[in-house]
Protein backbone atom coordinates (compact mmCIF):
# COMPACT_ATOMS: atom_id res chain seq x y z
CA UNK A 1 0.00 0.00 0.00
CA UNK A 2 3.11 2.30 -0.19
CA UNK A 3 1.44 3.85 -3.38
CA UNK A 4 -1.05 5.78 -1.13
CA UNK A 5 1.34 6.98 1.27
CA UNK A 6 2.69 10.08 1.45
CA UNK A 7 5.51 13.09 2.47
CA UNK A 8 4.59 17.14 3.17
CA UNK A 9 7.39 18.94 1.69
CA UNK A 10 6.52 22.73 1.89
CA UNK A 11 3.27 24.95 0.90
CA UNK A 12 2.41 25.62 -2.49
CA UNK A 13 -0.40 28.14 -1.80
CA UNK A 14 -1.71 29.13 1.32
CA UNK A 15 -4.28 31.83 1.83
CA UNK A 16 -4.60 33.73 5.21
CA UNK A 17 -7.48 35.91 6.28
CA UNK A 18 -8.41 36.77 3.15
CA UNK A 19 -11.61 38.72 2.53
CA UNK A 20 -12.80 40.43 -0.58
CA UNK A 21 -15.43 43.36 -1.23
CA UNK A 22 -16.59 45.76 -4.23
CA UNK A 23 -18.55 49.14 -4.17
CA UNK A 24 -21.78 48.77 -5.50
CA UNK A 25 -24.87 51.29 -5.40
CA UNK A 26 -26.10 49.62 -2.04
CA UNK A 27 -22.90 50.07 -0.81
CA UNK A 28 -20.21 47.77 0.23
CA UNK A 29 -20.80 44.18 -0.57
CA UNK A 30 -18.52 41.28 0.60
CA UNK A 31 -17.94 38.55 -1.78
CA UNK A 32 -15.20 36.61 0.31
CA UNK A 33 -14.90 36.25 4.13
CA UNK A 34 -12.02 34.86 6.18
CA UNK A 35 -10.90 32.73 3.78
CA UNK A 36 -7.90 30.71 5.45
CA UNK A 37 -8.26 31.07 8.77
CA UNK A 38 -6.35 28.91 11.41
CA UNK A 39 -9.00 26.92 12.75
CA UNK A 40 -10.42 26.44 8.98
CA UNK A 41 -6.94 26.68 6.64
CA UNK A 42 -6.88 27.14 3.04
CA UNK A 43 -3.30 25.58 2.59
CA UNK A 44 -2.37 23.22 -0.28
CA UNK A 45 1.28 21.53 0.50
CA UNK A 46 3.87 19.84 -1.89
CA UNK A 47 3.94 16.22 -1.08
CA UNK A 48 6.10 13.02 -2.33
CA UNK A 49 4.87 9.62 -2.75
CA UNK A 50 7.49 6.54 -2.75
CA UNK A 51 7.51 4.73 -5.86
CA UNK A 52 5.87 7.46 -7.76
CA UNK A 53 8.40 10.04 -9.58
CA UNK A 54 5.83 13.18 -9.96
CA UNK A 55 2.68 13.94 -7.67
CA UNK A 56 1.25 17.35 -8.28
CA UNK A 57 -2.27 18.36 -6.89
CA UNK A 58 -5.02 18.65 -7.91
CA UNK A 59 -7.40 20.52 -5.85
CA UNK A 60 -11.40 20.86 -6.16
CA UNK A 61 -13.42 24.13 -5.13
CA UNK A 62 -17.27 23.28 -5.03
CA UNK A 63 -20.33 25.13 -4.09
CA UNK A 64 -23.07 26.74 -5.25
CA UNK A 65 -23.67 29.70 -7.96
CA UNK A 66 -22.51 32.59 -6.59
CA UNK A 67 -20.73 31.58 -3.91
CA UNK A 68 -17.74 33.22 -4.45
CA UNK A 69 -15.40 30.20 -6.69
CA UNK A 70 -14.68 32.17 -9.51
CA UNK A 71 -14.27 36.01 -7.11
CA UNK A 72 -11.75 32.95 -5.42
CA UNK A 73 -10.15 32.27 -8.21
CA UNK A 74 -9.85 35.80 -9.76
CA UNK A 75 -7.63 36.57 -6.61
CA UNK A 76 -5.33 33.34 -6.52
CA UNK A 77 -4.47 34.25 -10.69
CA UNK A 78 -3.54 37.71 -8.87
CA UNK A 79 -6.40 39.34 -11.42
CA UNK A 80 -8.02 40.83 -8.38
CA UNK A 81 -6.51 42.62 -5.15
CA UNK A 82 -7.92 40.98 -2.09
CA UNK A 83 -9.34 43.80 0.61
CA UNK A 84 -7.41 41.68 3.15
CA UNK A 85 -5.43 38.70 3.50
CA UNK A 86 -3.09 37.70 1.76
CA UNK A 87 -2.11 34.45 -1.12
CA UNK A 88 1.26 33.06 -0.91
CA UNK A 89 2.43 31.13 -3.58
CA UNK A 90 6.16 29.32 -3.29
CA UNK A 91 8.75 32.21 -6.07
CA UNK A 92 9.19 30.17 -9.04
CA UNK A 93 10.43 31.07 -12.73
CA UNK A 94 11.03 29.38 -15.56
CA UNK A 95 15.01 29.97 -14.95
CA UNK A 96 14.58 30.17 -11.12
CA UNK A 97 13.38 28.41 -8.03
CA UNK A 98 13.50 29.58 -5.00
CA UNK A 99 10.43 26.96 -3.57
CA UNK A 100 10.85 27.37 0.34
CA UNK A 101 10.38 31.26 -0.29
CA UNK A 102 6.79 32.40 -0.04
CA UNK A 103 5.65 35.19 -2.17
CA UNK A 104 2.51 37.19 -2.32
CA UNK A 105 0.68 36.28 -5.66
CA UNK A 106 0.65 38.60 -8.56
CA UNK A 107 -1.39 38.74 -12.25
CA UNK A 108 0.87 36.44 -14.00
CA UNK A 109 2.42 34.07 -11.59
CA UNK A 110 -0.63 31.22 -12.15
CA UNK A 111 -2.04 30.22 -14.77
CA UNK A 112 -5.66 30.84 -15.64
CA UNK A 113 -7.91 28.63 -17.88
CA UNK A 114 -11.36 30.87 -18.25
CA UNK A 115 -14.48 28.96 -18.80
CA UNK A 116 -14.89 29.83 -22.36
CA UNK A 117 -11.55 29.61 -23.37
CA UNK A 118 -10.85 32.84 -24.92
CA UNK A 119 -8.39 32.90 -27.30
CA UNK A 120 -7.42 35.57 -29.95
CA UNK A 121 -9.44 36.09 -32.77
CA UNK A 122 -6.19 36.91 -35.19
CA UNK A 123 -3.74 34.61 -34.45
CA UNK A 124 -3.19 30.97 -35.27
CA UNK A 125 -2.78 28.57 -33.24
CA UNK A 126 0.73 28.73 -33.31
CA UNK A 127 1.44 32.33 -33.28
CA UNK A 128 -0.58 32.00 -29.64
CA UNK A 129 1.41 29.48 -28.44
CA UNK A 130 4.61 31.24 -29.98
CA UNK A 131 3.00 34.46 -27.71
CA UNK A 132 2.60 32.43 -24.92
CA UNK A 133 6.26 30.54 -25.33
CA UNK A 134 7.59 34.50 -25.19
CA UNK A 135 5.80 35.38 -21.86
CA UNK A 136 7.32 32.06 -20.56
CA UNK A 137 10.68 33.42 -21.03
CA UNK A 138 11.66 30.86 -23.60
CA UNK A 139 14.85 31.39 -25.21
CA UNK A 140 14.73 32.43 -28.89
CA UNK A 141 16.29 29.48 -30.58
CA UNK A 142 14.30 26.47 -28.07
CA UNK A 143 10.43 28.30 -28.84
CA UNK A 144 10.12 26.53 -32.19
CA UNK A 145 10.97 22.95 -30.72
CA UNK A 146 9.35 23.43 -27.92
CA UNK A 147 6.30 24.45 -29.55
CA UNK A 148 6.39 21.80 -32.14
CA UNK A 149 6.77 19.23 -29.27
CA UNK A 150 3.37 20.84 -27.11
CA UNK A 151 1.76 20.76 -30.84
CA UNK A 152 2.20 16.74 -31.05
CA UNK A 153 1.81 15.89 -27.25
CA UNK A 154 -1.61 17.63 -27.24
CA UNK A 155 -2.68 16.75 -31.09
CA UNK A 156 -2.65 19.44 -32.34
CA UNK A 157 -0.44 19.42 -35.17
CA UNK A 158 -2.83 19.52 -37.81
CA UNK A 159 -4.57 22.72 -36.40
CA UNK A 160 -1.18 24.68 -35.91
CA UNK A 161 -2.29 27.49 -38.86
CA UNK A 162 -5.86 27.41 -37.53
CA UNK A 163 -7.31 30.66 -35.80
CA UNK A 164 -10.17 30.32 -32.77
CA UNK A 165 -13.18 30.25 -35.63
CA UNK A 166 -11.77 26.81 -37.33
CA UNK A 167 -11.03 25.29 -33.96
CA UNK A 168 -13.73 22.76 -32.19
CA UNK A 169 -14.40 23.44 -28.52
CA UNK A 170 -11.85 20.69 -27.49
CA UNK A 171 -9.34 22.17 -29.68
CA UNK A 172 -9.77 25.35 -28.28
CA UNK A 173 -9.71 24.39 -24.60
CA UNK A 174 -6.36 22.39 -25.48
CA UNK A 175 -4.93 25.64 -27.10
CA UNK A 176 -6.02 27.34 -24.00
CA UNK A 177 -4.18 25.09 -21.33
CA UNK A 178 -1.13 24.36 -23.51
CA UNK A 179 -0.66 28.85 -23.37
CA UNK A 180 -0.68 28.60 -19.94
CA UNK A 181 1.55 25.82 -19.79
CA UNK A 182 4.30 27.41 -21.92
CA UNK A 183 4.10 30.33 -19.99
CA UNK A 184 5.96 28.59 -17.47
CA UNK A 185 2.84 28.05 -14.77
CA UNK A 186 3.57 25.29 -12.30
CA UNK A 187 -0.31 27.12 -10.81
CA UNK A 188 -3.25 26.20 -13.12
CA UNK A 189 -6.65 27.42 -12.40
CA UNK A 190 -9.41 25.79 -14.40
CA UNK A 191 -12.53 27.38 -13.81
CA UNK A 192 -15.74 25.49 -14.15
CA UNK A 193 -13.22 22.84 -17.36
CA UNK A 194 -16.16 20.44 -17.48
CA UNK A 195 -19.00 22.35 -17.90
CA UNK A 196 -20.37 21.79 -21.44
CA UNK A 197 -18.27 19.07 -22.21
CA UNK A 198 -19.63 15.47 -23.65
CA UNK A 199 -18.27 12.24 -22.32
CA UNK A 200 -15.53 11.94 -24.30
CA UNK A 201 -14.42 15.78 -23.72
CA UNK A 202 -14.81 14.98 -20.05
CA UNK A 203 -12.52 11.83 -20.63
CA UNK A 204 -9.78 14.10 -22.52
CA UNK A 205 -9.61 16.40 -19.92
CA UNK A 206 -9.27 13.49 -17.05
CA UNK A 207 -6.05 12.53 -18.82
CA UNK A 208 -4.62 16.41 -19.28
CA UNK A 209 -5.49 16.86 -15.94
CA UNK A 210 -3.40 13.68 -14.87
CA UNK A 211 -0.73 14.46 -17.94
CA UNK A 212 -0.31 18.41 -16.05
CA UNK A 213 0.55 16.70 -12.49
CA UNK A 214 2.57 14.08 -13.45
CA UNK A 215 4.87 16.44 -15.82
CA UNK A 216 6.43 18.68 -12.58
CA UNK A 217 6.59 17.89 -8.73
CA UNK A 218 5.11 21.10 -7.99
CA UNK A 219 2.39 21.53 -11.07
CA UNK A 220 -0.70 22.46 -9.03
CA UNK A 221 -4.77 22.18 -10.92
CA UNK A 222 -7.47 23.90 -8.96
CA UNK A 223 -10.81 23.67 -10.59
CA UNK A 224 -14.17 24.32 -9.74
CA UNK A 225 -17.34 22.21 -10.67
CA UNK A 226 -20.73 21.36 -10.04
CA UNK A 227 -19.95 18.03 -10.88
CA UNK A 228 -19.61 16.27 -7.64
CA UNK A 229 -18.44 13.05 -8.89
CA UNK A 230 -15.89 14.10 -10.63
CA UNK A 231 -14.37 16.57 -7.88
CA UNK A 232 -14.35 13.61 -5.67
CA UNK A 233 -12.93 11.16 -8.24
CA UNK A 234 -10.45 13.89 -9.44
CA UNK A 235 -8.99 16.03 -6.63
CA UNK A 236 -6.85 15.08 -3.73
CA UNK A 237 -7.95 17.98 -1.77
CA UNK A 238 -11.95 19.47 -1.83
CA UNK A 239 -13.18 22.90 -0.40
CA UNK A 240 -16.26 23.74 0.09
CA UNK A 241 -17.17 27.11 -0.52
CA UNK A 242 -20.38 28.59 0.74
CA UNK A 243 -22.49 30.86 3.28
CA UNK A 244 -22.11 30.01 7.28
CA UNK A 245 -25.17 30.75 9.45
CA UNK A 246 -25.31 32.84 12.37
CA UNK A 247 -26.56 31.82 15.64
CA UNK A 248 -30.06 33.13 14.75
CA UNK A 249 -29.92 30.72 11.98
CA UNK A 250 -29.38 33.85 9.28
CA UNK A 251 -26.78 33.87 6.63
CA UNK A 252 -23.72 35.81 7.25
CA UNK A 253 -22.76 37.93 4.04
CA UNK A 254 -19.57 36.76 2.19
CA UNK A 255 -19.15 33.27 1.15
CA UNK A 256 -16.26 31.36 2.92
CA UNK A 257 -14.72 27.90 3.07
CA UNK A 258 -17.25 26.12 5.23
CA UNK A 259 -15.59 22.46 5.12
CA UNK A 260 -12.52 20.84 3.14
CA UNK A 261 -11.72 16.92 2.88
CA UNK A 262 -8.09 16.17 2.21
CA UNK A 263 -8.87 13.19 0.65
CA UNK A 264 -4.89 12.05 0.66
CA UNK A 265 -5.30 12.38 4.27
CA UNK A 266 -8.43 9.70 4.54
CA UNK A 267 -6.94 6.98 1.82
CA UNK A 268 -8.79 7.95 -0.74
CA UNK A 269 -6.46 9.95 -3.07
CA UNK A 270 -5.48 8.66 -6.34
CA UNK A 271 -7.37 5.59 -5.66
CA UNK A 272 -10.47 4.52 -8.24
CA UNK A 273 -14.00 5.86 -7.11
CA UNK A 274 -15.50 3.70 -4.80
CA UNK A 275 -17.89 3.19 -1.98
CA UNK A 276 -15.89 5.47 0.29
CA UNK A 277 -15.49 8.57 -2.23
CA UNK A 278 -19.54 8.30 -3.07
CA UNK A 279 -20.52 8.98 0.76
CA UNK A 280 -17.90 12.09 0.68
CA UNK A 281 -19.56 13.25 -2.75
CA UNK A 282 -22.91 12.86 -1.01
CA UNK A 283 -21.93 14.55 2.52
CA UNK A 284 -20.30 17.62 0.27
CA UNK A 285 -23.71 17.58 -1.46
CA UNK A 286 -26.06 17.70 1.46
CA UNK A 287 -23.47 20.49 2.77
CA UNK A 288 -23.82 22.60 -0.59
CA UNK A 289 -27.47 22.19 -0.01
CA UNK A 290 -27.75 23.43 3.45
CA UNK A 291 -25.28 26.50 2.95
CA UNK B 1 -47.65 14.28 -43.81
CA UNK B 2 -48.39 15.00 -47.22
CA UNK B 3 -46.46 17.87 -49.47
CA UNK B 4 -47.20 19.89 -52.11
CA UNK B 5 -42.63 19.71 -53.32
CA UNK B 6 -44.32 15.87 -53.83
CA UNK B 7 -46.18 16.78 -56.78
CA UNK B 8 -43.61 19.36 -58.06
CA UNK B 9 -41.14 19.23 -61.07
CA UNK B 10 -37.26 19.86 -59.62
CA UNK B 11 -37.54 23.45 -61.18
CA UNK B 12 -40.69 23.89 -59.32
CA UNK B 13 -39.45 22.92 -55.96
CA UNK B 14 -36.15 25.63 -56.56
CA UNK B 15 -39.04 28.63 -56.98
CA UNK B 16 -41.05 27.55 -53.86
CA UNK B 17 -37.95 27.18 -51.85
CA UNK B 18 -36.49 30.82 -53.11
CA UNK B 19 -39.95 32.18 -51.80
CA UNK B 20 -39.38 29.79 -48.25
CA UNK B 21 -38.15 31.54 -45.52
CA UNK B 22 -34.27 30.78 -44.00
CA UNK B 23 -33.84 28.00 -46.93
CA UNK B 24 -30.25 27.52 -47.41
CA UNK B 25 -30.17 27.86 -51.34
CA UNK B 26 -26.73 27.26 -53.29
CA UNK B 27 -24.45 29.98 -53.75
CA UNK B 28 -23.91 29.49 -58.10
CA UNK B 29 -28.14 29.60 -57.45
CA UNK B 30 -28.61 32.84 -55.97
CA UNK B 31 -25.78 34.02 -58.32
CA UNK B 32 -27.75 33.38 -61.19
CA UNK B 33 -30.47 34.77 -59.37
CA UNK B 34 -29.17 38.18 -59.26
CA UNK B 35 -27.93 38.37 -62.85
CA UNK B 36 -31.55 37.88 -64.05
CA UNK B 37 -32.46 40.27 -62.09
CA UNK B 38 -29.75 42.77 -62.65
CA UNK B 39 -30.79 42.10 -66.44
CA UNK B 40 -34.56 42.22 -65.54
CA UNK B 41 -34.07 46.09 -64.50
CA UNK B 42 -32.28 47.03 -67.24
CA UNK B 43 -34.51 46.10 -69.48
CA UNK B 44 -37.46 47.56 -67.78
CA UNK B 45 -35.33 50.75 -68.02
CA UNK B 46 -34.54 50.21 -71.35
CA UNK B 47 -38.19 49.40 -72.63
CA UNK B 48 -40.94 50.96 -70.66
CA UNK B 49 -38.85 54.49 -69.98
CA UNK B 50 -40.22 56.80 -72.94
CA UNK B 51 -37.56 58.87 -74.47
CA UNK B 52 -39.27 61.96 -73.44
CA UNK B 53 -39.43 62.52 -69.73
CA UNK B 54 -37.05 63.72 -67.14
CA UNK B 55 -36.40 60.42 -66.20
CA UNK B 56 -33.89 59.58 -68.97
CA UNK B 57 -34.12 56.13 -70.57
CA UNK B 58 -30.95 53.59 -70.60
CA UNK B 59 -29.79 54.36 -74.04
CA UNK B 60 -29.35 57.87 -73.27
CA UNK B 61 -27.41 57.34 -69.95
CA UNK B 62 -25.06 54.95 -72.05
CA UNK B 63 -24.83 57.40 -74.06
CA UNK B 64 -24.30 60.27 -71.41
CA UNK B 65 -21.42 58.02 -70.17
CA UNK B 66 -19.44 57.69 -72.99
CA UNK B 67 -19.75 61.07 -73.67
CA UNK B 68 -18.38 61.84 -70.57
CA UNK B 69 -15.38 59.53 -70.88
CA UNK B 70 -14.27 61.12 -73.49
CA UNK B 71 -14.34 63.89 -71.83
CA UNK B 72 -11.86 63.62 -69.19
CA UNK B 73 -14.34 61.37 -66.15
CA UNK B 74 -11.73 58.66 -65.39
CA UNK B 75 -9.30 62.10 -64.50
CA UNK B 76 -12.75 62.98 -62.13
CA UNK B 77 -12.54 59.74 -60.74
CA UNK B 78 -8.84 59.35 -60.34
CA UNK B 79 -9.58 62.84 -58.47
CA UNK B 80 -12.89 61.72 -56.10
CA UNK B 81 -10.72 58.30 -55.30
CA UNK B 82 -7.67 60.27 -54.05
CA UNK B 83 -9.24 62.85 -52.04
CA UNK B 84 -11.67 59.99 -50.46
CA UNK B 85 -8.16 58.13 -49.85
CA UNK B 86 -6.13 60.51 -48.20
CA UNK B 87 -9.06 61.98 -46.08
CA UNK B 88 -9.51 58.25 -44.90
CA UNK B 89 -6.15 57.27 -44.17
CA UNK B 90 -5.90 60.31 -42.13
CA UNK B 91 -9.01 59.87 -40.53
CA UNK B 92 -8.61 56.66 -39.79
CA UNK B 93 -5.38 56.85 -37.67
CA UNK B 94 -6.44 59.99 -36.24
CA UNK B 95 -9.48 58.37 -35.07
CA UNK B 96 -7.51 55.14 -34.09
CA UNK B 97 -5.14 57.09 -31.77
CA UNK B 98 -8.08 58.89 -30.31
CA UNK B 99 -10.26 55.16 -29.67
CA UNK B 100 -7.02 53.59 -28.28
CA UNK B 101 -6.35 56.11 -25.93
CA UNK B 102 -9.78 55.78 -24.57
CA UNK B 103 -8.33 52.89 -22.55
CA UNK B 104 -5.98 55.51 -20.71
CA UNK B 105 -8.32 56.51 -17.94
CA UNK B 106 -6.76 60.15 -18.41
CA UNK B 107 -8.36 60.53 -21.78
CA UNK B 108 -11.44 58.45 -21.44
CA UNK B 109 -13.80 61.04 -20.94
CA UNK B 110 -12.09 63.42 -23.73
CA UNK B 111 -12.48 59.91 -26.10
CA UNK B 112 -16.15 59.70 -24.50
CA UNK B 113 -16.92 63.43 -25.84
CA UNK B 114 -15.10 63.18 -29.05
CA UNK B 115 -18.06 60.62 -30.05
CA UNK B 116 -20.75 63.44 -29.43
CA UNK B 117 -19.43 65.81 -31.45
CA UNK B 118 -20.76 63.79 -34.69
CA UNK B 119 -24.27 65.95 -33.25
CA UNK B 120 -22.63 68.86 -35.00
CA UNK B 121 -23.20 70.12 -38.41
CA UNK B 122 -19.99 70.61 -40.29
CA UNK B 123 -21.87 73.60 -41.88
CA UNK B 124 -20.98 75.96 -39.27
CA UNK B 125 -17.29 75.44 -39.35
CA UNK B 126 -16.58 75.99 -42.85
CA UNK B 127 -16.03 79.48 -43.28
CA UNK B 128 -13.92 78.95 -39.91
CA UNK B 129 -11.55 76.34 -41.70
CA UNK B 130 -11.55 77.92 -45.18
CA UNK B 131 -9.86 80.78 -43.56
CA UNK B 132 -7.56 78.46 -41.66
CA UNK B 133 -6.58 76.34 -44.80
CA UNK B 134 -7.01 78.38 -47.64
CA UNK B 135 -8.97 76.93 -49.31
CA UNK B 136 -8.41 74.17 -52.43
CA UNK B 137 -7.54 70.93 -51.51
CA UNK B 138 -6.07 71.18 -48.00
CA UNK B 139 -10.31 72.53 -47.14
CA UNK B 140 -11.60 69.35 -48.99
CA UNK B 141 -9.02 66.89 -46.70
CA UNK B 142 -9.65 68.75 -43.35
CA UNK B 143 -13.47 69.11 -43.46
CA UNK B 144 -13.90 65.26 -44.96
CA UNK B 145 -11.44 63.87 -42.07
CA UNK B 146 -13.33 66.15 -39.18
CA UNK B 147 -16.68 64.97 -40.53
CA UNK B 148 -15.47 61.58 -41.10
CA UNK B 149 -13.50 60.98 -37.82
CA UNK B 150 -16.30 61.43 -35.15
CA UNK B 151 -18.02 58.44 -37.08
CA UNK B 152 -14.82 56.38 -36.86
CA UNK B 153 -14.24 56.96 -33.36
CA UNK B 154 -17.61 56.61 -32.38
CA UNK B 155 -17.41 53.31 -34.10
CA UNK B 156 -13.92 52.09 -32.87
CA UNK B 157 -15.25 53.31 -29.59
CA UNK B 158 -18.13 50.93 -30.12
CA UNK B 159 -15.90 48.20 -30.51
CA UNK B 160 -13.06 48.91 -28.64
CA UNK B 161 -15.92 48.74 -25.53
CA UNK B 162 -16.85 45.23 -26.65
CA UNK B 163 -14.16 43.47 -25.68
CA UNK B 164 -14.95 40.99 -23.28
CA UNK B 165 -13.06 41.39 -20.09
CA UNK B 166 -11.84 37.64 -20.63
CA UNK B 167 -9.27 38.43 -23.25
CA UNK B 168 -7.68 41.45 -20.96
CA UNK B 169 -8.15 38.49 -18.30
CA UNK B 170 -6.65 35.87 -20.23
CA UNK B 171 -3.50 38.16 -21.62
CA UNK B 172 -3.08 38.92 -17.83
CA UNK B 173 -2.53 35.38 -16.58
CA UNK B 174 0.21 35.26 -19.42
CA UNK B 175 1.64 37.79 -17.39
CA UNK B 176 1.78 40.69 -20.32
CA UNK B 177 2.31 43.96 -19.30
CA UNK B 178 -0.58 46.49 -19.81
CA UNK B 179 0.87 48.36 -22.86
CA UNK B 180 1.55 45.00 -24.59
CA UNK B 181 -1.87 43.93 -23.52
CA UNK B 182 -3.21 47.14 -25.44
CA UNK B 183 -0.79 46.40 -28.54
CA UNK B 184 -1.91 42.56 -28.58
CA UNK B 185 -5.53 42.54 -27.68
CA UNK B 186 -7.25 45.87 -28.43
CA UNK B 187 -5.22 46.73 -31.59
CA UNK B 188 -3.76 43.91 -33.17
CA UNK B 189 -6.42 41.27 -32.62
CA UNK B 190 -9.06 44.18 -34.08
CA UNK B 191 -6.83 44.93 -37.08
CA UNK B 192 -10.15 43.72 -39.15
CA UNK B 193 -12.60 46.11 -37.58
CA UNK B 194 -10.56 48.96 -38.78
CA UNK B 195 -11.63 47.80 -42.19
CA UNK B 196 -15.25 47.25 -41.48
CA UNK B 197 -15.20 50.96 -39.72
CA UNK B 198 -14.69 52.00 -43.20
CA UNK B 199 -16.82 49.54 -45.40
CA UNK B 200 -19.46 50.72 -42.73
CA UNK B 201 -18.94 54.27 -43.07
CA UNK B 202 -17.77 54.59 -46.39
CA UNK B 203 -21.51 55.47 -47.71
CA UNK B 204 -21.55 58.84 -45.48
CA UNK B 205 -18.07 59.40 -47.17
CA UNK B 206 -19.54 59.19 -50.46
CA UNK B 207 -22.10 61.38 -49.18
CA UNK B 208 -20.09 64.26 -48.10
CA UNK B 209 -17.85 63.57 -50.71
CA UNK B 210 -20.12 65.25 -53.46
CA UNK B 211 -20.16 68.38 -51.28
CA UNK B 212 -16.56 68.82 -50.35
CA UNK B 213 -15.82 68.47 -53.83
CA UNK B 214 -18.42 70.78 -54.89
CA UNK B 215 -17.01 73.72 -52.59
CA UNK B 216 -13.73 73.82 -54.97
CA UNK B 217 -14.42 72.92 -58.41
CA UNK B 218 -11.16 73.36 -59.79
CA UNK B 219 -9.47 70.78 -57.65
CA UNK B 220 -12.16 68.34 -60.62
CA UNK B 221 -13.77 65.40 -58.87
CA UNK B 222 -16.99 63.60 -59.21
CA UNK B 223 -18.67 66.02 -56.91
CA UNK B 224 -17.51 69.16 -58.94
CA UNK B 225 -19.16 67.64 -62.44
CA UNK B 226 -22.47 66.61 -60.67
CA UNK B 227 -22.72 70.03 -59.04
CA UNK B 228 -22.31 71.67 -62.75
CA UNK B 229 -24.58 68.87 -64.70
CA UNK B 230 -26.98 69.51 -62.32
CA UNK B 231 -27.17 73.22 -63.45
CA UNK B 232 -27.56 72.48 -66.71
CA UNK B 233 -30.77 69.73 -66.07
CA UNK B 234 -29.01 67.51 -68.07
CA UNK B 235 -30.13 64.21 -66.63
CA UNK B 236 -28.84 61.95 -68.96
CA UNK B 237 -25.38 63.00 -67.69
CA UNK B 238 -27.02 63.17 -64.02
CA UNK B 239 -27.98 59.56 -64.38
CA UNK B 240 -24.42 58.18 -65.50
CA UNK B 241 -22.55 60.28 -62.76
CA UNK B 242 -24.72 58.78 -60.08
CA UNK B 243 -24.66 55.28 -61.58
CA UNK B 244 -20.61 55.84 -61.60
CA UNK B 245 -20.58 56.96 -58.07
CA UNK B 246 -22.52 53.91 -56.64
CA UNK B 247 -20.24 51.81 -59.07
CA UNK B 248 -17.14 52.90 -57.24
CA UNK B 249 -18.62 52.47 -53.84
CA UNK B 250 -19.79 49.15 -54.97
CA UNK B 251 -16.20 48.07 -55.88
CA UNK B 252 -15.00 49.74 -53.04
CA UNK B 253 -16.87 48.08 -50.68
CA UNK B 254 -16.32 44.41 -52.05
CA UNK B 255 -12.63 45.11 -51.90
CA UNK B 256 -12.38 46.09 -48.26
CA UNK B 257 -14.77 42.83 -47.81
CA UNK B 258 -12.69 40.73 -50.04
CA UNK B 259 -9.67 41.92 -47.21
CA UNK B 260 -11.51 41.94 -44.40
CA UNK B 261 -12.45 37.91 -45.10
CA UNK B 262 -8.72 37.47 -45.58
CA UNK B 263 -8.05 38.20 -41.92
CA UNK B 264 -8.26 34.96 -39.31
CA UNK B 265 -10.79 35.51 -37.30
CA UNK B 266 -12.96 36.29 -40.56
CA UNK B 267 -11.89 33.21 -42.26
CA UNK B 268 -14.06 30.63 -43.33
CA UNK B 269 -14.06 27.11 -41.41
Amino acid sequence: MSTYTYNIVRPLIQINNLSYSVETKEGTKLLLRDVGTETNPFLVNDITRPDVENTGQTVAIVGRSGGGKSTLFRLIAGLSKPTSGEILIPKHTRDHEDLDKMIPVKEGSVGFVQQNYPLSRNQSVQGMLWDAAVQGKIHRKDRKQIIEKYLEDWGMKNQRNQSKIQLSGGQQQRCAIMEQLLCSHHFIIFDEPFSGLDPKNVDGLKKVFNQIVTVDEINTILFSTHDLHLAVELADQIYVIGYEKDEKGEYIPGGTIIKQYDLKQMGLAWRPYGNHHQEIKEEIKKLIEEN
Amino acid sequence: MVTISKYLSPPLILIKRLFTPFEEIDKKVLNTVAFFQICLILYAWYAWVPDKTFFPNLGSVLYAWVDMWEKGLAYHIYQTLKLCGTATLISIIFSCIVAYSSKLPFFKFLCNLATKFRYNPIQGFTLFITIQTGGGRPLQITILVIFMSFYFITALMSIINDIPPADYDRRKAQGMGRWKILWKVVILDRLDYLLEVIRQNLSITFMMIVSVEAMNKECGGLGAMLVDTNRGLNFPNIFALQLTILVIGILLDTILKYFFHRFPANSKR
